[in-house]
């Protein structure tokens, strides 16, 4: 043992010497546990669901961000043995994210192993045998498509599962996300008249070609760097063989990214995703349901999160904003890790044609405020 | 939660409480901090606590809770801090050893390590965990326990101003309170 290990040891043990005990410590703890469940716990009839939902948490690991191939709806079947929906062990351990003191590690593109989990779960109809139904209009497969939302303190990232009938997958699905997207809440910032001239592939880099249009977007440099990172985010999901985006106007990448709308996002060199995810990633993110999807009433609705101890707390209100439901949900990691939930929702009262809207956030561990909510209206059907 | 979990959640608060304020402490450098971040931790063990299965091994749980809130609450601050300069070397009026200086150097550069790093050290040379239970705290794997205590204890050492001779001459950057 080095001296300096026992040099620690006697500065630790020296400064906790000094730490005298809290007095009477309970009292603060049990009124600051009743603030934090004000907000977790809903109306009294709220009680059984909670337990409903949190004993629904389920499921296998997945929770990668790797939009995979298209994959045929019904092999997304969770194995709800793997995961405890104790908040010991489970939430820390069991959590498919590289174990690194990096939080988004896991968010460097890895190849095909965590793949499968991200295009097959919201697309698919749901396994775990709810019945609920969801119909996209669009025909195709279903890709990963990134949109800028506002989590309440920051510009993130948000996707969409849209299907693009497009024949070559990463140009289907640039243009989805040039187009607006379905939820309202999400946008899109490039600028109007944004046109894809070519994709080119080359090893695990794609470049794309923009017409000049695309220079003209504003909003500052976070709307600036997010929106390209949208761009990364997108193709690399319609593409997991692609790690890296280079971006060129009109055949020219110099000046490109370095003067991005004004205020420059980094070398003009090919971009990967951000790490730490966290940083460009919404923290909720609710993926089963797409927004005017339609639901029976009875279903599972769900998504991805990265939050604290992995609680996700989540509701349904109906269109006059009455609440309908609400609970918390364990996802499969906590934060640093992403983690899939899942929470099972019976309407009572609803009638075919209702809209409803589903919500999912994260409770502020410091005063259970909501935060980074997500949300999504949806038709009974 | 009914009255025996209650009750049992209390006496756990009443034995534990002042062992893991300690920790709290070392893991945030501040008694401020150190008894908010208790009571944060402890409240959100009181909402789970029908729910944990460890009952034999609580302490496990409330470190996780522990660690993971104070990282979550240093992440939502740090675009807005630069440096953790509030921690300079402090002097209150303690016994001024032969080691004292020393001491004080190391905590200060105890300081200025990332957070998670920091709550490693404390673990693994505070509370004495395995490896391995460090790693379970932190949601990290055992090799970037050992990968993180080592560039750790690197760090302190140079930081410190300590080499070869533990008690060598720190350096007057460090002893006047002007840390890098």
């Amino acid at each position: 043992m080095s001296p300096i290990d026992d040099e620690l040891r006697r500065t630790l043990g020296g400064r906790a010497a000094e730490v005298a005990p809290m007095p009477d410590p309970i009292a603060g703890i049990e009124a600051r546990a009743h603030r934090m469940h004000r907000q977790r716990q809903a109306l009294g009839a709220a009680c059984g669901v909670v337990l409903v939902g949190s004993a629904a948490v389920i499921l296998p690991l997945l929770s990668q961000d790797r939009p995979p191939t298209p994959i045929p709806p019904s092999t997304a079947s969770p194995s709800p043995a793997t995961t405890a929906p104790a908040p010991s062990g489970a939430a820390v351990t069991q959590t498919s994210a590289a174990p690194t003191d990096l939080p988004a590690a896991s968010a460097t593109p890895a190849t095909s192993a965590s793949s499968g989990s991200e295009a097959a779960a919201p697309s698919d109809p749901p396994a775990s045998g709810a019945a609920a139904t969801a119909a996209p209009p669009e025909a195709g497969t279903a890709k990963a498509i990134y949109y800028l939302g506002d989590t309440g303190t920051r510009i993130a990232l948000y996707r969409e599962w849209r299907k693009s009938s497009a024949t070559d997958a990463v140009r289907g699905a640039i243009e989805l996300m040039l187009a607006p997207p379905r939820d309202p809440d999400y946008q899109t910032l490039w600028p109007v008249g944004t046109k894809l001239q070519d994709v080119m592939v080359d090893g695990d880099v794609a470049t794309v070609d923009l017409l000049a249009e695309a220079l003209g977007g504003s909003g500052g440099s976070a709307a600036a760097c997010t929106s390209l990172q949208q761009l990364v985010w997108t193709v690399t999901a319609a593409n997991p063989a692609i790690k890296r985006v280079a971006l060129s106007v009109d055949g020219r990448t110099q000046g490109v990214v370095s003067q991005w709308w004004g205020t420059g996002c980094g070398p003009d060199a090919p971009m990967a995703r951000h790490t730490p995810a966290i940083e460009v990633q919404a923290l909720v993110q609710i993926s089963k349901f797409q927004e005017g999807d339609t639901v029976q009433s009875r279903f599972t609705f769900g998504g991805e999160a990265t939050v604290f101890e992995a609680v996700v707390s989540w509701s349904v209100v109906d269109a006059a904003g009455k609440e309908l439901q609400s609970g918390t949900t364990l996802a499969t990691g906590g934060a640093p890790a992403r983690g899939e939930w899942q929470a099972i929702v019976v309407l009572d009262g609803v009638q075919r044609g209702d809209v409803v809207e589903l919500r999912a956030w994260e409770a502020s561990a410091e005063d259970g405020r909501v935060t980074n909510l997500d949300t999504k209206k949806v038709t009974i059907g | 939660m009914d009255a025996s979990q209650r009750d049992a959640f209390r006496d756990y608060v009443a034995a534990r409480s002042a062992a893991l304020l300690r920790t709290a402490y070392l893991i945030t450098g501040n008694r401020a901090d150190a008894e908010d971040l208790l009571q944060t931790a402890l409240a959100k063990t009181y909402l789970a606590w029908p729910r944990i299965r460890e009952r034999d091994n609580i302490d496990a749980y409330v470190r996780r809770v522990l660690v993971n809130t104070h990282t979550s609450i240093w992440r939502r601050h740090k675009h807005l801090t630069v440096t953790p300069v509030e921690h300079l070397p402090e002097h209150p009026g303690r016994d001024a050893t032969a080691d004292s200086d020393v001491h004080d150097a190391l905590w200060a550069a105890l300081a200025a390590l990332p957070t998670k790093m920091r709550a490693a050290v404390v673990l693994r040379y505070y509370e004495d965990l395995p490896e391995a239970e460090v790693a379970d705290v932190l949601g990290v794997s055992v090799g970037t326990v050992k990968s993180q205590t080592s560039r750790a204890l690197v760090k302190l050492r140079d930081n410190a101003g300590l080499r070869d001779d533990p008690r060598g001459a720190l350096p007057a950057s460090l002893t006047n309170g002007a840390r890098a």
